[in-house]
Parts: C-alpha cells; structure tokens; sequence
C-alpha cells in the first residue's frame, strides 16, 4: 500500500512538473514523460504487481489534467506498468540498458496502443504518428530520462518497494 | 535470466491485478467516449487549478530571479540609450494618439471594427498538457469568470489579433483550451482575398503548420504565398473574419477535386502567455436598432 501511495504521489507530481515547468519541452517542444519513469521505476521493483495499481491511479490523474477521455492514459500506463513488471521477471535492473529500453520501449507501447485505441473508440482520441521525427525524439527522451530517475530513485528504493526483503528482483 | 519456479510465486497475483485495472481502463474509457464523466467538481476545478497555478508561480518566481541578475547588467547600458529615444518617442506618442482615436472612429463608421461588441476575458496560460499526446493548454478563468464551453479564444501577438482555438472544458477557475494545432481542431476558414472557403485543420504540432481543405482546384491560380487566412464564421463557433494565419504552400492532388493549403499561424502558440475568450453571446443576439 505504502508503495502504491508514494508512487502514485511521486509520479503525480512529475505530470504537474510537465504541464507547467517543462511545458515548452526540451527538445522541439518535446515533453519528457517523467511519470512514465517513475511509473516503470516502481513496476520494475514490486513484482507482485504495486507498480501496476500506482499506474493505473497515475493514468486516471493525467486523464484529468489533460484533455484525453477518461481512462485514456489509465489504461496507455496501466500497460507499461505491466510491461515493465513482467520484463523483471526475466532480467536484472542494471544502470543502463535496462531502463533506456524500458523507457523506450514504453514509449513503443503507449504509441501502438494509442493507435488500438483510436481505432476502437475514435472519439476525442489522439494517437502518435510512429514515423514522425517527433515521436522518434520522444522515444529517446523517455529512453534517456528513465535511466536518470532509475539512477535517482535507486537512492530511496525502500520507499517504493512493497517488502524490501521480498521484493528484490 | 530467472528461472521458471521463481516467476509462479507472485506472478499470479500480478496477473491478476494487470487485468483488473486494464479492464477497469477499458470500462472507464468507455463510459467517457459515450457519455461526459463529471469530475467532483471540487477536485478537478478549485485542488487541480490550485496546483497548477502554485506551480506555474514558483516556475515564474525563479525564472524571474534568475533572469533579473544577469538582466541588471543590461539594464544599465540599455538606460542611457533610452533616455534619448524616450524624448523622440514622446512626440511620436501625441501624433500616434490622435491618429489611433481617428481611425478608431473610421472604423466605427465603416463597421469594420473587429468583434466590437464582444465581450472579452483576459487569461493567462498557466500549464501545458502533461504530455505529447494531447496539445491542450490550461488557462487560469473558469466558468466562475464567465468562460463557457467553445468560445473562441485569440491572443494579440505583434500587433495582430489571432486565433488561437476554442475552450473545450471548462472548471471552476481554469478551463483546458484546444489549440489550433491540435489534430482534432476544426475550424470554418476562407481566404481573404479570394473569398474561398475550406475547412482548417490542425496537425497536432506546433511547429507544423496547419490545413486548409476542401477548398475548390480553381482557386490554385490564384492563390499567392502569403495570402491571409481568416475564419468564415460558418461553424456559429468562432466569429468571421478573425486572422488565423498565412498561406504558406499548397499540394495539388489530381485525384481530388480539392486543395490542400499549409497555413503558418497568426500568433506563434510557444510563445503566447496571454489570451483573451470572446463571449460571443453578444454579437449573436439582435440588436434593438437593427430590429427596429
């Protein structure tokens, strides 16, 4: 429960840092997403599945602050969150290629099933175009950055883990 | 590399959980595609609101004390060199003056006085979309300012009045508007030159530029780079003759029997701060004059 809270805060936290202090983007108006990180940060570590709940509430808070239709990006991270828990059970988090193409390819994820997505419902949905440059330095961004909060959160993994002394992956 | 027997153990239970929220996702989006899910009005409009504009004030709050050391450097050399043109500038002040209350007045007789008895609501943009996806900007008016669903919103941006999209949710003190840019904006526009109509469609970036459609083949003789691009007031959305932007390039497709216009916005949407929502309750209801 503590996990679930502190990162569902945490990463809460990331999406109003990217709508109001990073809301020009970094690269050609290109929003890291930092909730994304921490969202697979947390899924990463509790294999049992706390990354995933955190995810979901993370999802319904970035539906409100943006204009998607609710559950758009509830179910877009609840994915990732999934993704990322079911890749620790079939390696070990190291300090960088693990979280670039955990961050990268969450990235991929999000922008396939936007496209499901969009097909499926249409209404007020949006989806990435995956060949557009821009989608391409988003992909590095979001590869980049969730190998800079992997770094940082490491220092205060016990908060986000469910049990410390079961939950090492 | 795990081994199997290790996996079984929790995996379970994560499985579990993976598809319940997944599906509750699905229930969720469901519901809100068909029907508007309504938020406690507390949360969304006064917790929400109140966060981004707590944040969007520290951002500012450091922006400016950083930028304000290095900008008294400049502001020393810069002061000599204003204290000259300040005396030329007032002479040109007076004759700006008389000239601005004169053509004020000509436009009045002419009735060519852009939306003049709309009522406008200033607003200062405040956050961003939280990501890439959506390009939605949130404003610091809520409907407790007046602000309403669809009106339109512009901004003035070197000395011209602009479109920049429509409100597409409202809360207590903010609202999210939908720029022009957005993929799912849509917008009445027509040339102004040519009188030509089309319809204007965003791309979903700021740095590209927008669609004209379905505007006629023939009017690709006369068509000129720099054209100005304005809205026709055809959607009963945004009033007509609001600037949106210039022609910027045009694409020929044989098998259609219509153009595809690039527009380059009016106002440059990275740089806008400031923006103003037309209440265009006004300019829809008769006048008495006009009845009589």
């Amino acid at each position: 429960m503590k996990s679930i809270f502190i990162s569902s805060i945490v990463a809460t936290l990331m999406l109003f840092i990217q709508s109001t202090w990073l809301s020009r983007g970094i690269i050609m108006g290109i929003i890291p997403d930092l909730a994304l990180g921490v969202l697979l940060f947390c899924s990463f570590i509790n294999r049992e599945g706390q990354g995933i709940i955190a995810s979901f509430l993370v999802g319904i808070a970035a539906d409100i602050l943006s204009a998607s239709p609710l559950g758009y990006y509830a179910f877009l991270y609840t994915s990732c969150g999934y993704f990322a828990t079911l890749i620790s059970y079939v390696t070990d988090k190291d300090i960088f290629i693990v979280p670039f193409l955990l961050g990268a390819g969450a990235t991929i994820i999000m922008a396939l099933l936007s496209k499901v997505i969009y097909l499926l419902f249409s209404a007020g949905i949006h989806y990435y175009h995956i060949f557009s440059m821009e989608f391409g330095i988003e992909l590095m961004l979001n590869g980049l950055f969730t190998i800079l909060l992997f770094f940082l959160l490491s220092f205060i993994r016990q908060l986000f883990e469910h049990n410390p002394k079961k939950a090492m992956p | 590399m795990k081994t199997g027997s290790q996996i079984h153990g929790p995996a379970r239970a994560m499985h579990k959980k993976a598809g319940i929220c997944l599906v509750l996702s699905i229930i969720v989006l469901f519901i809100s595609t068909k029907t508007i899910v309504k938020v406690p009005g507390f949360f969304n409009g006064y917790i929400i609101g109140g966060i981004q504009k707590g944040l969007s004030a520290i951002g500012s709050f450091f922006t400016g004390t950083i930028g304000a050391v290095s900008e008294l450097r400049n502001i020393e050399r810069d002061y000599e060199a204003l204290l000259e043109k300040v005396q030329d500038y007032e002479l040109k002040v007076r004759d700006y003056t008389a000239l601005r209350e004169e053509n004020q007045r000509l436009k009045e007789l002419l009735g060519l006085s852009t939306l003049p008895d709309a009522k406008k609501i200033a607003a200062h943009v405040i956050a961003r979309d939280p990501t890439n996806m959506y390009s939605s900007l949130v404003i610091d008016k809520g409907y407790i300012n007046g602000i309403r669903k669809y009106m339109p919103v512009v901004a003035y941006q070197n000395g011209v009045e602009g479109l920049v999209g429509k409100i597409i949710e409202v809360k207590a003190s903010t609202s999210i508007l939908q720029p022009l840019y957005d993929q799912r904006f849509f917008a009445a526009a027509r040339l102004a030159k040519t009188r030509a109509e089309g319809m204007l469609n965003g791309q979903g970036f700021r740095d590209v530029p927008l669609n004209l459609l379905y505007v006629p083949k023939a009017e690709a003789d006369l068509l000129k780079r720099g054209d100005i691009v304005v809205t026709s007031g055809l959607d009963e959305i945004f009033p007509s003759e609001i600037i949106i932007g210039r022609v910027e390039d045009w694409r020929l497709n044989e098998l259609s029997s219509s153009l595809v216009i690039s527009v380059q916005p009016a106002i440059d949407l990275s740089r806008i701060e400031y923006v103003f929502a037309i209440d265009i309750e006004p300019l829809s209801s008769p006048k008495k004059e006009a009845i009589q």
